[in-house]
């Protein structure tokens, strides 16, 4: 074997003790105390250049961040939802004593959205059950939203209360925002073939 | 087990070294059987996983990125992903390579966003990317040689200095490398030894004896 590469000197003894070019590189260096000399400075490099590894400390802060986002306490979120319930609570008992939202009012805005909003789906999902046109659970949910906008459309004459904007919002707009959401869930149960 | 234990760490000697003086053995079937003890939900195994790990993960982002803040944010999305993958994790393999997986990955993510990359960039074009780090020849003379050999490491192509940190720090081998980075092990073998040789270049006036 020839004599070792200086250039890759410091490459062969930072190789795995088990690596084949390492221990022909070691075995010729038994022989030759040229090598052998070359591969004892590359020895003292290498050690200098382990001496500069330190693991980096991490601070109380960011271990307790990490911990946090690992695992979240529950009760910041539960104080939230109390926080919210809380306040939704208070804005419906506040507007309870008036006819704003009066549930009997409220009950039928949303029958009458949903009424508009029935025979459409039934339809589609009858055509798409015998194979005349294909619904995913979005085709279900425009077809719901869009029957449901026609009903508050419809309301705009006939709700005795349509200008009030908390019923308008509640009774109107969440109510054609939910016949989408259950149009699109409702919808391809229907089409699907019962077990 | 408290998740403090990671504080404080006194200096300590490379990742092969350490292999060689506490045993890689012990070592590593106490970090598998932590990792199957948090899979299995346990906190405090997790913190202590935490503890024994993450002071080698931040400094694997702080060799790849020179920003203290950035690697820190990096190590709490390397441990957001750890925990969301940790049912994928295969029960009795070694944890480091799996860990420094989902840490390469998340250096990657960070530069590809960083610089606006496409997701098919490879390490050639990560490493044409701006380094602020200083090579060894723009340390003052009379810093110590720690100094000059950190920034030695510093000044090799990123791709270069993730193989030389994971083989001679983490004690990775080349196979285990190419695992992490997601590249062949003939290719791993490739860069680091371009990376040692340009090593000795830089480091080879440090061994004069009068230094």
């Amino acid at each position: 074997m020839s004599h070792l590469p200086p250039e890759h000197a410091l490459t062969l003894v930072a190789l795995d003790e088990g690596d084949a070019e390492r221990q022909l590189a070691y075995a010729h260096a038994a022989q030759c105390p040229g090598c052998a000399a070359l591969l004892r400075e590359h020895e003292a490099m290498l050690q200098m250049l382990d001496a500069t590894f330190a693991p980096a400390p991490i601070s109380p802060a960011l271990a307790a961040r990490v911990q946090l986002r690992v695992y979240p306490r529950r009760w910041p979120r539960l104080v939230l939802l109390g926080v919210w319930l809380a306040s939704l609570a208070l804005v419906l008992g506040g507007a309870a004593t008036s006819d704003v939202l009066a549930a009997g009012i409220g009950a039928h805005c949303a029958l009458v959205e949903a009424g508009f909003a029935v025979v459409p789906v039934g339809v589609g999902a009858w055509l798409s059950r015998a194979g005349r046109v294909r619904l995913d659970p979005v085709g279900f949910a425009s077809i719901a939203g869009a029957a449901g906008l026609i009903g508050q459309v419809w309301l705009r004459g006939h709700c005795p209360v349509h200008g009030a904007p908390l019923h308008t919002f509640l009774f109107h707009f969440l109510i054609v925002l939910a016949l989408s959401l259950l149009g699109g869930a409702l919808g391809p149960r229907i089409v699907a073939p019962r077990a | 087990v408290d998740i403090a234990l990671a504080h404080g760490h006194a200096r300590m000697r490379p990742g092969r070294a350490l292999r060689e003086v506490v045993g890689s053995v012990g070592q590593a079937t106490d970090e598998r059987a932590l990792m199957a003890a948090y899979v299995d939900g346990d906190q405090a195994a997790f913190s202590a996983l935490f503890a024994a790990t993450a002071p080698r993960l931040l400094a694997f982002f702080q060799r790849a990125l020179p920003d203290r803040a950035l690697a820190e944010d990096l190590l709490q999305r390397t441990f957001e992903r750890v925990h969301a993958a940790r049912h994928r994790y295969e029960r009795g393999a070694p944890v480091r390579p799996w860990l420094f997986t989902i840490a390469a990955h998340v250096r990657v993510d960070e530069l590809r966003r960083r610089y606006r990359l496409a997701s098919t960039v490879d390490d050639t074009e990560l490493d044409a990317l701006p380094d602020r780090a200083p090579g060894p020849d723009e340390v003052p003379d009379q810093a110590d040689r720690d100094a000059r050999v950190r920034a030695a490491i510093d000044a090799l192509p990123a791709s270069q200095r993730v193989v030389v940190h994971l083989h001679r720090f983490e004690g990775l081998t080349f196979g285990e490398i190419g695992a992490v980075l997601g590249a062949k092990e003939g290719a791993v073998r490739i860069r680091a030894f371009r990376a040692y040789a340009t090593l000795r270049d830089a480091l080879a006036p440090l061994m004069e004896p009068d230094r």
